[in-house]
């Protein structure tokens, strides 16, 4: 008993040897990760990849054709759909519902009973409360977004799975459900994110797995994956910029550039040559961006 | 925890019951129908001119009819014609010298009006009771002509034991009505549960609903849900069409019969075929992506419960043919026909037996088939399922 109490407190979701097939396709070939208790965990991968597909076969939704998921410490069951939220990619919900009305449906699914004042609590939270007696088609699409966020969160999972949470979300409202996000991390609850954003991944992310044609490409702590894919130098200058020796790639903007740094380059070298051909504002050398390790390995796979 | 399940039974009853299409559909039609029915039935007689009461004149050449207090006889045309133009009478005809070697008469009636034409059934008795008196036939015998039969149909098996019977026209009609509203119930029960998959689809509400939800417990729900909606209005029309029945001159025509058992299998019927017809339904709207598509795939199915009511006269004619057996066994016809052959012939036990485990296991095989086709059919948004993604569905776990 002590056992499984702490393995619950340590890993919250462990999927090992995952295969799914449709048809012939192997949408997922074996991929094994683990999520940890109160973390970020970040899914990605680019369009086709396989994340809806693993993420509805950690839901139950679709069954596996090998391989084993555990979460929990625990095989899956129907009481445990109640412990999980979700937020699926497809804004999906009863247009001609009142908006009290769709949370209370979806909530007594998940086998919440009088919980009248808690959706007060998430209407107002996310401010949507004079929304509270419309109709949903009444809301616009970013609203139906917070309206979807909040149906996933109201029963308090222990795990929030989320599909690109911020789609449709104007600045303001991305931030709220970001600081609500975080804030229900600091709770305890673990989070796993599936988006194309990789900016908020970066931001928000402790880990990540990185799928591509249904095979696990990257997986582990953010920071350590982008150390291991060297440094690159963010220069800001005017002029007609050249390429020094030790830069693997360039991405040349004009007036601004991300430069990826080969293994054993010199910064100082590089600096120096730089500063002798364009005028430089600003010179910063850094761990490459998601967006460029993203592009990178998806580029390589091809 | 809670049922799940009841859960979404409830909110699809709740939901549906509150629509005004069902409001209208439930309760301001059978009430649209029923209440200029009831109406004419109950006033149409007054508003009729008293035909019983309205005096038909004769002239008889051929002497040997007798006036009574409905038929006055005149002298000759003229007289009866002044007392046609005079409303004294509301036709009157003319018996011909040569009537035993002709029988022929001419009614003469007032133009145009249609409820003062002579009614020639009762003029028929009349001449028939004075021929019949003018023969020296007496009152019984007189009677027994009148009425020769009294019909009860009785046939006999090989060993001579009693097989058919053939009740009146109550005892029929009754459980005839009874399969047609079989048919109405499961088919309207089933197009609410299609509207109600399909809207699901066109919300794309499956995925979220599948995460709280498994898609076993999600089928039941809706099937249960809306069988409710669609008993609840079958039961509005039965009630309304009662109390229509038994207070009008039909209610005469089913008196006596005993029905007890009849219902009771007709429940069962009901309960059985509905799920057989949902959960086929439901895994055509589930692979479909609009109501017109939905439609158009369950028509396999709906053409099933077109086929009893093409074959109604021949399954009366002939409730004991092979055609009538076979589809008593085949699951998607046999609520119905079993129904409509009950009244008919005394089906045995096995059969009925037999056709009701066929139903049951046919609902298995397909409950688990179309499951799995239910689950898929939900996640698919915008795109109609073709035979090859059915057979990708059916090899899914």
């Amino acid at each position: 008993m002590e056992d499984v109490k702490t393995m619950e407190k340590k890993v919250t979701l462990e999927v090992e040897n995952l295969t799914k097939s449709f048809d012939s396709k192997k949408v997922l070939d074996n991929i094994f990760f683990s999520v940890k208790k109160d973390e970020v965990f970040g899914l990605l991968g680019p369009n086709g990849a396989g994340k809806t597909t693993m993420i509805r076969v950690i839901l139950d939704i679709l069954k596996p054709d090998a391989g084993e998921i555990k979460i929990f410490g625990k095989s899956f069951s129907e009481k445990i759909k109640e412990r999980i939220g979700y937020l699926p990619e497809e804004s999906g919900l009863y247009k001609k519902l009142k908006v009290f009305d769709c949370i209370k449906y979806f909530a007594s699914l998940k086998g919440m009973e009088n919980i009248d004042s808690k959706i007060d609590y998430w209407l107002k939270k996310l401010n949507l409360q004079e929304y509270k007696n419309k109709n949903v088609q009444e809301l616009s699409k970013g609203m139906q977004r917070q309206l979807q966020f909040i149906i996933s969160t109201i029963h308090n999972p222990d795990i929030l799975i989320l599909d690109e949470p911020f789609y449709g979300l104007d600045p303001i409202n991305k931030k709220l459900i970001k600081d609500t996000l975080l804030e229900l991390k600091n709770k305890g609850m673990t989070i796993i994110m599936s988006t194309h954003q990789m900016d908020e991944v970066e931001r928000m992310c402790d880990r990540i797995l990185m799928i591509n044609k249904g095979r696990k490409v990257l997986y582990g702590n953010l920071n350590e994956i982008k150390s291991k894919h060297g440094f690159s130098i963010m220069v800001e200058y005017e002029g007609k910029l050249p390429k020094p020796e030790g830069i693997k790639k360039a991405n040349d903007y004009g007036n601004y550039a991300e430069l990826i740094l080969e293994k054993n380059a010199n910064t100082q070298t590089i600096l120096k040559s730089l500063a002798e051909k364009v005028e430089l504002k600003k010179f910063e050398v850094k761990t490459p961006s998601l967006n460029e390790i993203f592009i990178e390995v998806v580029e390589n796979e091809k | 925890m809670k049922n799940k399940s009841l859960i979404v039974a409830k909110y699809e009853f709740l939901k549906t019951v509150k629509r005004k299409g069902f409001l209208f559909a439930a309760l301001l039609l059978p009430l649209l129908i029923m209440l200029p029915l009831m109406f004419t039935m109950q006033y149409l007689p007054s508003l009729i001119p008293e035909t019983a009461n309205e005096k038909i004149g004769f002239i008889d050449y051929a002497g040997f009819l007798e006036p009574e207090q409905k038929f006055v006889e005149y002298r000759d045309i003229e007289a009866a014609k002044q007392a046609l133009i005079y409303d004294n009478i509301s036709s009157f005809f003319v018996v011909r010298k040569d009537y035993f070697n002709t029988s022929r008469i001419t009614i003469y009636s007032k133009d145009g009006s249609f409820f003062s034409s002579t009614p020639t059934k009762t003029l028929k008795d009349f001449l028939m009771k004075n021929i019949l008196r003018y023969g020296n036939v007496s009152g019984e015998i007189a009677e027994k002509i009148k009425n020769p039969m009294a019909v009860e149909k009785v046939t006999i098996d090989e060993q001579g034991n009693i097989k058919e019977k053939k009740s009146g026209t109550g005892g029929f009609l009754l459980p005839y009505a009874l399969a047609m509203l079989l048919i109405l119930s499961i088919m309207t029960s089933s197009g609410y549960l299609m509207q109600g998959i399909v809207e699901e689809k066109e919300s794309k509400t499956g995925e979220l609903l599948l995460s709280s939800i498994s898609a076993d417990q999600l089928l039941k729900g809706k099937i249960l849900g809306y069988g409710s909606v669609g008993l609840l209005q079958i039961g509005i029309w039965i009630l309304v069409g009662l109390i229509m029945i038994f207070n009008s001159p039909l209610g005469g025509l089913f008196a006596g019969i005993e029905i007890s058992w009849i219902f009771g299998l007709a429940i069962v019927y009901f309960i059985l075929g509905y799920f057989l017809f949902a959960v086929s339904i439901a895994c055509a709207a589930s692979v479909s992506t609009s109501a017109k598509e939905a439609q158009q795939t369950s028509m396999i199915f709906t053409m099933f419960a077109i086929v009893p009511m093409m074959l109604a006269q021949f399954i009366i004619m002939a409730p004991n043919s092979i055609v009538a057996k076979i589809f008593t066994y085949f699951p998607y016809t046999s609520p119905f026909i079993t129904m409509m052959r009950l009244p008919l012939v005394e089906i045995s036990f096995y059969e009925i037996a037999l056709s009701i485990a066929i139903l049951i296991i046919s609902i298995g095989i397909i409950t688990k088939l179309s499951g799995r086709i239910f689950r898929m059919g939900m996640l698919m948004y915008g795109k109609r399922a073709s035979l090859r993604d059915i057979m990708g569905f059916l090899k899914e776990k």
